[in-house]
């Protein structure tokens, strides 16, 4: 709890000073919402007051001193484009981001660590070259076209799947897990890739310690060592990776929605971007920024669990 | 290919007997387009066009999502394709750009031009169960009007000063001076007529008088339609349910029309055209597009301010290789600023034929014997608009004009190009008016739309001569003069006229391309 408090201040600077940046860059970038409203066919007289209803036409600091305070009452303001709460926006694009993010995760994890474990208890071994050779596929191929072929193979030519669109948890879940399953695959695979590679390499650098030696030379049986002494330590550097393809995941996802038309954040974020709708991608880096703040601080927390030799009350005194 | 000719025919039959009711006393009672498969022109009539049949669910791929479902609060095309579903307007213009009644039956103008008396259908329901009177009328202009609703085409309407209900079903219009624009400026989505009471709720809750009425928005997912039964037109529409689904990735569209997910693509890029005719179970239809393409010259930037060098840069551009290989064949060649559909467009592509030679002397005339460097911006996402400006800089070359090409993400590109006139040579294309007005005004020198920068005095006095005239035939006279003036000057290169490309599934019956971007579903079914 005392370290949660320490590093709260932080934590909020961060936010804060990240807010700012995206506010000034926003700024620099040329691009006016009010003329990507209109665009080249309106009648460009409507510019001025289009402007001045969306609020641009006051002076910058105060357009993001308004929103600063807003979002302290707990307010992130209103879309420009579409008009309505950008929380509202962004909760109501959540379910389908948080699915796929998830739900490709677990789907890496599940294969990664198998097989990670598998291809170090066998290494030099087929099965050890076989793993190796598919992670660095998956490493290799880029997320949108494994989406392609997924498409190509499960939607156009055998139709199991639908080729892209939502159906919500509460309508239909095995509807949903259809529209989401091509989605998983192509969002997952990749990361699976990634994972299997580093499991397998702390696996073999754990297996090599000398107290693996002696656990052996104690009689214990490779099973038990693997798991009990092995895989445990094996899984720091595992989980700090996981954290960081969280991030990965938000940025596949914005064009993994595009390919599977899933309305979700990561579409939210492009839309906000292609419009300049700056309250809008004000509020959804806030809120992606804070998720992966919270992120980061979840996989301090696993760190003590996987080894209690790790405290971070010292941790974050050295 | 029989079967095809004798289609034409009849359209071209069809286009004919209405080009001459269109001659005869004025207005007509109800509207050609909408009177069912036996009176329509519909894409495929002919003695032995099937019966539409009644029912079934469709469902329209659409590339982006609406802007909201209020009408009067937005310039979005992707809110208009779908509102004429959900809307009427006082007049409607039909597949042949032609204005026909819609919620008034007839209209008649004062001989000054100045005053604008509409007579209502007496049959009309809002979604909400309520008979729409004249009331409904002159609250919807009001609303536009009123700065409070911020309507971005409220500028067209505020020549009107002042509004009448001599009765419930009468509408007299007072404007401040004539307006040759006028009535087709009433057949635009945003001039819709809502009802007052829910004016506050139609951005999400659209209430209207149109052939279906609302279900349900889900943002970025789809728009569902159903069936309005008190539409004041009998048997249409014919579908049960629509659904406008958005699937923003080109290629998830065509696939989702290959699996039979969506029923209908409305636009398919030209690229994609040739395998979608082949694929089984797909039709196309195609029509030339009110719009053009050109490549926009900056008048006032060196070297171009030379009349010479934009000739020569007409000369040097082969229009046809640039629709075989930046459109796969999917166009028209143009010689001025209005599209072939149009009444007004006149003929001028014979006025730069692709002349390498004659582009270089021109170029040596006015001092640039090796040629010069020069760049051209391209807007990002328009692919379309990219590849045009890559095979001109290839042709370009040939004359000795070195030309950059610059991909500008569209944001970036109103601001700098188009609002800043911060470029030299761009392409881009201008679309979807029915009068030529708000076609050709662009380049009248005072104008925030004249972004090649443009300056002719005499131009000028012809846009305004023009936009008040309520005489047809000195209209037509004023803007070929336009049209050629602007080709003399060689203002700018005039590409092509793109085709407007509609994927459907075979069973789909009865859609129809229009001037304005619609989907106008009252005329489609789908064969069971």
């Amino acid at each position: 709890m005392n370290y949660l408090w320490r590093r709260f201040p932080s934590l909020l600077l961060t936010l804060f000073l990240i807010s700012l940046v995206t506010f000034v860059v926003v700024q620099v970038v040329p691009g006016d919402p009010a003329q990507i409203i209109l665009g080249t066919e309106a009648p460009p007289e409507a510019l001025a007051d289009l402007r001045a209803q969306l609020g641009l036409h006051r002076p910058l600091p105060l357009q993001y001193l308004s929103w600063l305070t807003g979002v302290l009452r707990g307010d992130l303001g209103v879309s420009l484009r579409h008009g309505r709460p950008v929380a509202t926006l962004i909760a109501e694009r959540l379910p389908v981001t948080l699915s796929l993010a998830t739900l490709s995760l677990s789907l890496a994890v599940l294969l990664a660590v198998p097989l990670g474990i598998l291809a170090a208890t066998h290494q030099h071994s087929a099965l050890d070259y076989g793993v190796l050779l598919l992670a660095q596929a998956g490493l290799a191929l880029p997320s949108f076209w494994i989406g392609i072929l997924l498409i190509l193979l499960f939607a156009l030519s055998w139709r199991w799947l639908p080729s892209g669109g939502y159906v919500p948890w509460g309508e239909s879940p095995l509807e949903a897990l259809r529209s989401l399953v091509m989605p998983i695959l192509a969002l997952g695979l990749p990361v699976a890739g990634v994972l299997a590679r580093l499991v397998r390499a702390s696996m073999l650098e754990e297996l090599s310690r000398d107290h693996i030696r002696t656990a052996r030379a104690k009689g214990l049986s490779e099973t038990q060592i693997i798991v009990r002494h092995v895989l445990r330590n094996a899984l720091i550097p595992t989980v700090t990776l996981l954290g960081l393809q969280l991030g990965f995941l938000l940025g596949g996802s914005i064009v993994i929605e595009q390919v599977f038309a899933l309305p979700g954040v990561g579409r939210l974020v492009l839309f906000a971007i292609n419009n300049r709708d700056l309250p809008l991608i004000q509020g959804l880096v806030l809120f992606i920024a804070a998720l992966v703040v919270t992120i980061n601080f979840l996989v301090d927390m696993a760190y003590t669990w996987l080894d209690p030799r790790i405290s971070l009350e010292n941790k974050h005194g050295s | 290919m029989n079967a095809r000719n004798a289609v034409h025919l009849a359209l071209l039959t069809l286009i004919l007997a209405g080009l001459l009711t269109a001659c005869g006393p004025r207005p007509e009672v109800a509207s050609l387009t909408v009177e069912g498969p036996t009176a329509s022109p519909t894409p495929s009539p002919g003695p032995t066009a099937p019966t539409a049949q009644r029912g079934g669910s469709l469902t329209v791929a659409i590339a982006a999502d609406v802007d909201g479902l209020d009408p009067h609060k937005t310039v979005a095309a992707a809110t208009f394709q779908i509102t004429r579903n959900l809307y009427d307007t006082l007049v409607q213009v039909d597949p042949q750009s032609r204005i026909q009644s819609d919620l008034a039956t007839s209209w008649e103008t004062s001989a000054d031009g100045l005053n604008w008396t509409f007579h209502l259908r007496d049959d009309v329901f809002f979604h909400n169960g309520r008979g729409m009177t004249a009331a409904d009328v002159k609250y919807s202009f009001e609303r536009i009007l009123d700065p409070e609703t911020a309507s971005p085409r409220a500028k067209d309407y505020n020549i009107m000063t002042a509004i009448e209900t001599p009765d419930d079903h009468t509408v007299v219009f007072t404007l401040s001076e004539p307006q040759a624009a006028f009535l087709s400026n009433l057949a635009y989505g945003w001039a819709a007529i809502i009802p007052r009471e829910a004016a506050d709720t139609l951005r999400d809750h659209p209430v209207g008088s149109g052939p279906f009425e609302f279900v349900e928005w889900v943002p970025d997912s789809h728009v569902k339609l159903r069936r309005f039964h008190k539409y004041f037109l009998p048997d249409v529409p014919y579908l049960d349910q629509v659904t406008f689904r958005v699937i923003s990735d080109p290629p998830a569209r065509l696939i989702s029309l290959k699996t039979g997910e969506v029923d209908v693509v409305p636009e398919v890029p030209a690229q994609e055209i040739a395998g979608l005719q082949e694929a089984p179970g797909i039709q196309v239809i195609q029509q030339p597009f009110n719009g053009i393409q050109l490549l926009a010259i900056n008048n006032a930037r060196p070297p171009f301010d030379d009349l010479r060098v934009r000739q020569a840069l007409n000369y040097a551009i082969d229009k046809q290789a640039v629709i075989e290989g930046a459109q796969w064949g999917n166009g028209v060649p143009i010689g001025g600023h209005m599209p072939p559909v149009s009444d007004f467009y006149v003929d001028l592509t014979d006025r730069y034929p692709y002349d390498p030679e004659k582009a270089r002397e021109l170029l040596a005339d006015a001092g640039y014997p090796d040629g010069f460097e020069t760049t051209i911006a391209l807007p990002q996402p328009y692919d379309f608009h990219i590849r045009n400006g890559e095979v001109i800089a290839d042709q370009l070359a040939k004359v000795g004009i070195k030309a950059t090409l610059e991909t500008i993400e569209w944001g970036t590109y109103l601001e700098q190009v188009y609002f800043g006139r911060d470029y030299t040579l761009t392409t881009l294309g201008h679309t979807g008016r029915l009068d030529p007005d708000p076609f050709l005004n662009r380049y009248v020198s005072d104008r925030q739309e004249d972004y090649m920068n443009y300056n002719n005095p005499h131009y000028d006095e012809l846009a305004k001569e023009g936009s008040v005239s309520h005489d047809p035939e000195r209209r037509h006279e004023i803007y070929a003069e336009m049209q050629r003036i602007l080709a003399d000057d060689a203002v700018a290169v005039y590409l092509l006229a793109p085709l407007s490309s509609v994927g459907l599934r075979q069973e789909v019956q009865g859609w129809q391309l229009y001037p304005i971007d619609i989907y106008d579903l009252r005329t489609v079914w789908k064969r069971q």
